[in-house]
């Protein structure tokens, strides 16, 4: 390589380091702090004092897996992804944005805006707002149309139905981005083959599940995996909803996380809660990536 | 003003050899057609010139001197691409003028070069629109336009006529070539339609699977064909090949004539244009036989038959002559003189 | 087919009545002259909370507060976002590939999980309880989305305007500035949309990381209102509501351009 080869190439590759300043950034603020978490999840960090603390091995993921409350929190947050994110959003929301597909323009359009502002409402607000709705005493806005058609008041937000309220909550604010991406797709398929088959007398029902479903089986993936870290991640809905309450009937992992950081403020703990819930949403990733690969 | 020469150029992208070995010698101020199907390896020889594409081995001469490592500025190249490749979001004015702004021109020095680059190109109109509300030819002309403000030596157009509409094709062809003669600049114009070579090039490379098969004038190259490869690329319709075997007397073959040629090969192909097949015996026609016309166009001046031989091979042949008797056998005359031979390999025999 | 349509806009009706239900509460109470978690139907109708709301000197702060992070933390994610997307577009190298699937995996982080790591972190350096901070973890959270997104836009610039753009004399630095920035500006503002209105509605960022009361944006402003003791539900309804309505208002207006952006998914 002579001079001018070396010089032409350095200008060609300068722009490499165009990514320097955002490799840093991200460095600094999302990656060490995931290498923090892994290693204070091997120690006995607390809150009172963060300077002083000794490595204790597993021993914080033993405890953790030991204990009846973790595990049922674990369970809580199964339940919460199952039934909130790939039922009530995924499959829900499909179907939502094929019977949506049906409708005349105006319908549509206002239905879609209807489901869009609940997906944009901040989710602060969002918790304030159901937590009204739901109210038991005084009564809220479900309790007060119950009433009114000779229901009596159900408390919603009882350890009994918390678990459900909360799912209902969630699938109420996820629903939207779920139509959204289908509508999307559904709106992107060659109109030539749901004409074809019009043609060969297929029922709707049936041109939804094999012709439509079928086809936006990659769409269907990358939302149900959106979705279900979205979902997976949820913390504030819930925590101004509920606070994992009552006697921690919706006890996410986010929230679990959260108090044993904060009020029982064992940091050691939490930040095993923390791995457990990445490698949780690893696992869910590579599950979702192997089945777009084996397409 | 600048003569280019590659020298031993390969290039290859992965396991594809896309240009083997490839020499090649373009004059001062001439206007250089590179012919070839896709995947000829033309674009990317184009790209080398442009400095878009790094070669593997070989030399690039501007004027003897090597630009294998300069940027395409350095060079003094401009590129108009096969969709012009306007920048969509300026006005024609500032499409224009953008290559001037990355060499730092002030706003005062761009201005008037600008305006005589668009008289020139007949343009001015167009100054303020966007580039989606220009036609095909006049999104040529700006991307033309935006070339020649930065005054490089050397154009390089990339099937600049293929995305336009075939009516107004002929006449952007003769604006080139006269725009060409006007500027005097080296035009090295890529394309895979023969009649645009035909018709532009001063001279014509044609490339097949990255090796030059023929390089030349396109008048010597459409008589003297090195190889049926050429010969069948030139010429619309394509000439007529027909396989001979010697028989001990004659050569004897699928065409319409038998003939007689001092050679020491048994088998040949023997090739003849369309439009030196007659239907009339004219003074010197040398050799005679029979076809049946199967269709007959009237292309305007002449008529393009289409017969079969009567050993049942397609024909084509165009004549002045307009009433063709369809389905009967016809005679046919031609001379020796103008058929070209190829041995078995396709290449060119010398008779 | 005929029922099969009834049936089909009967159940999208209800839907529609159904997302609108949690909406009433916060209306009502909002224009109500009576404080209630509860529904009661007032009898007469009150601007007095928005009045209450807007001359609060704590909360037309966490307004400021909530605009100036949002809007900082926005600015940092496209800033950093342009670099990394113009090279994952536009070069290919041999880390390419991993890195790649490194930015799709931050993407769908579970973010939550870093804020006690980070909460720690910043309180070794400093940063904690300070805006800057904030604006900071904030930026990084958004930027992996803004570059696989800003990636998406930038390959479907055409290879030749990227080469005539080199021809034309134009360093790659220069080409994201004339060419790619300006081609790619629907989607810049889609992000600039989305992030803002992410990081706005972001409540536990500043909740866990900022201590001092004139530092809190307006969504953990609005939390401390709910969670205190004698609460004016009507001046929360209005605070929520004044809160609520840029987010709504973006999002509707860009919902189209964020179909497109969105449905691009998740291309190598």
């Amino acid at each position: 390589m002579n001079e001018l080869t070396r010089k032409y190439n350095f200008k060609k590759n300068a722009i490499f380091l165009i990514l320097v300043p955002s490799f840093i950034y991200l460095i600094i603020f999302f990656i060490y702090p995931i290498i923090l978490s892994i290693k204070y999840s091997f120690t006995n960090i607390s809150l009172y004092d963060i300077s002083h603390y000794s490595f204790v091995g597993f021993h914080n993921f033993e405890n953790l897996f030991s204990s009846s409350e973790f595990l049922r929190s674990v369970y809580i947050t199964i339940v919460f992804l199952v039934v909130s994110a790939i039922f009530g959003q995924m499959f829900m929301g499909s179907i939502i944005a094929y019977l949506l597909t049906l409708t005349k323009k105006y319908f549509r359009l206002v239905v879609t805006t209807i489901i869009l502002i609940a997906w944009a409402t901040p989710q602060v607000t969002a918790g304030i707002m159901w937590y009204s709705t739901l109210s038991y005493i005084p009564g809220g806005t479900i309790n007060y149309i119950l009433n009114h058609i000779g229901v009596a008041s159900i408390n919603f937000l009882s350890t009994k139905f918390a678990l459900y309220s909360i799912i209902i909550a969630n699938i109420w604010i996820g629903l939207g981005f779920s139509v959204l991406i289908f509508l999307g797709g559904i709106q992107g398929i060659d109109p030539s083959l749901i004409k074809s088959s019009y043609i060969d007398g297929a029922s709707p029902f049936r041109r939804f599940f094999s012709i439509i479903f079928p086809l936006l089986k990659k769409t269907i993936v990358t939302d149900l995996l959106l979705i279900t870290l979205f979902t997976f991640g949820t913390f504030t809905l819930i925590y101004v909803l509920t606070a994992g309450g009552p006697a921690r009937a919706t006890n996410l992992l986010t929230i679990y996380q959260y108090n044993t950081a904060f009020s029982v403020f064992s940091l050691g703990p939490a930040n095993a809660i923390g791995v457990i819930i990445i490698l949780m949403a690893l696992g869910i990733s590579l599950i979702y990536l192997k089945i777009i690969q084996v397409d | 003003m600048v003569n280019v020469e590659l020298q031993k150029v390969s290039k290859s992208y992965g396991k594809v050899n896309v240009l083997k070995n490839l020499d090649l010698r373009i004059e001062d101020g001439e206007f250089f057609v590179l012919l070839g199907s896709s995947g000829s390896g033309k674009s990317t020889t184009l790209n080398i010139l442009a400095g878009l594409d790094k070669l593997d081995s070989g030399k690039i001469l501007f004027d003897n001197t090597l630009v294998n490592e300069l940027s395409p500025i350095e060079r003094g190249v401009a590129l108009v691409f096969q969709n012009y490749a306007l920048y969509p979001h300026m006005t024609v004015y500032k499409n224009m003028a953008f290559p001037l702004k990355m060499l730092n021109y002030r706003k005062e020095r761009i201005g008037p070069i600008i305006k005589e680059v668009a008289e020139k190109l007949d343009i001015t109109a167009l100054l303020d629109r966007y580039p989606k509300e220009l036609s095909g030819g006049q999104a040529q002309r700006v991307a033309l336009g935006r070339a020649l403000v930065r005054d490089p030596k050397i154009f390089l157009l990339d099937e600049p006529l293929s995305n336009l509409d075939a009516n107004i094709r002929s006449k952007i062809r003769n604006d080139l070539k006269i725009m060409q003669e006007e500027l005097g600049k080296t035009f090295v114009y890529v394309t895979h339609d023969q009649m645009e070579a035909m018709s532009l090039g001063d001279h014509v490379g044609i490339l097949h699977n990255g090796k030059l098969e023929q390089f030349g004038k396109p008048i010597d190259i459409y008589k003297h064909p090195n190889n049926a490869f050429v010969a069948t690329f030139l010429g619309d319709p394509e000439i007529n090949l027909f396989s001979y075997s010697w028989n001990g007397k004659s050569f004897d073959g699928d065409g319409p004539f038998n003939f007689n040629i001092n050679i020491n090969i048994s088998k040949i192909t023997m090739g003849i244009r369309p439009e030196n097949i007659s239907l009339e015996k004219k003074g010197a026609n040398t050799m005679a036989g029979k076809i049946i016309p199967k269709v007959s166009e009237l292309l305007g001046s002449h008529t393009l038959i289409v017969a079969k031989t009567l050993a049942g091979k397609d024909i084509k042949i165009i004549t002045d002559m307009t009433d063709i008797p369809i389905g009967k056998e016809i005679n046919v005359y031609a001379n020796i003189e103008d058929c070209i031979m190829f041995d078995e390999q396709g290449e060119t025999i010398n008779i | 087919m005929k029922i099969n349509t009834i049936f089909t806009y009967i159940v999208l009706s209800i839907l529609g009545v159904f997302f609108l239900i949690p909406f009433i509460w916060l209306f009502v109470e909002s224009f109500s002259p009576i404080n209630d978690i509860g529904l009661t139907v007032p009898t007469f109708l009150t601007l007095k909370p928005f009045y209450n709301v807007l001359t609060n000197r704590v909360f037309v702060n966490s307004i400021y507060e909530g605009l100036l992070q949002s809007l900082g933390a926005t600015f940092l994610s496209l800033l950093f976002a342009v670099g990394p997307a113009y090279i994952f577009s536009r070069k290919r190298f041999k880390f390419r590939m991993p890195l790649l699937l490194g930015i799709l995996f931050l993407t769908g982080f579970p973010v939550f999980s870093l804020l006690i790591p980070e909460y720690v972190f910043y309180i070794k350096t400093t940063l904690y309880n300070s805006v800057f901070g904030v604006v900071l973890f904030l930026g990084v959270l958004n930027l992996p989305i803004d570059i696989w997104l800003l990636k998406n836009s930038f390959d479907q610039i055409p290879q030749s305007i990227e080469r005539a753009a080199f021809i034309d004399g134009a360093s790659s630095l220069k080409s994201i500035l004339y060419v790619f920035l300006p081609l790619a500006f629907p989607i810049l503002a889609v992000l600039i949309i989305l992030d803002f209105v992410i990081n706005w509605g972001n409540f536990y960022v500043p909740y866990i990381l900022l201590s001092s009361s004139h530092l809190l944006p307006i969504s953990v402003e609005i939390y401390s209102f709910f969670g205190a003791f004698n609460v004016h539900y009507n001046e929360l309804a209005a605070f929520s509501i004044i809160y609520t309505i840029p987010a709504i208002v973006l999002y509707i207006f860009s919902q189209k351009y964020m179909i497109k952006a969105l449905s691009g998914g998740i291309k190598g």
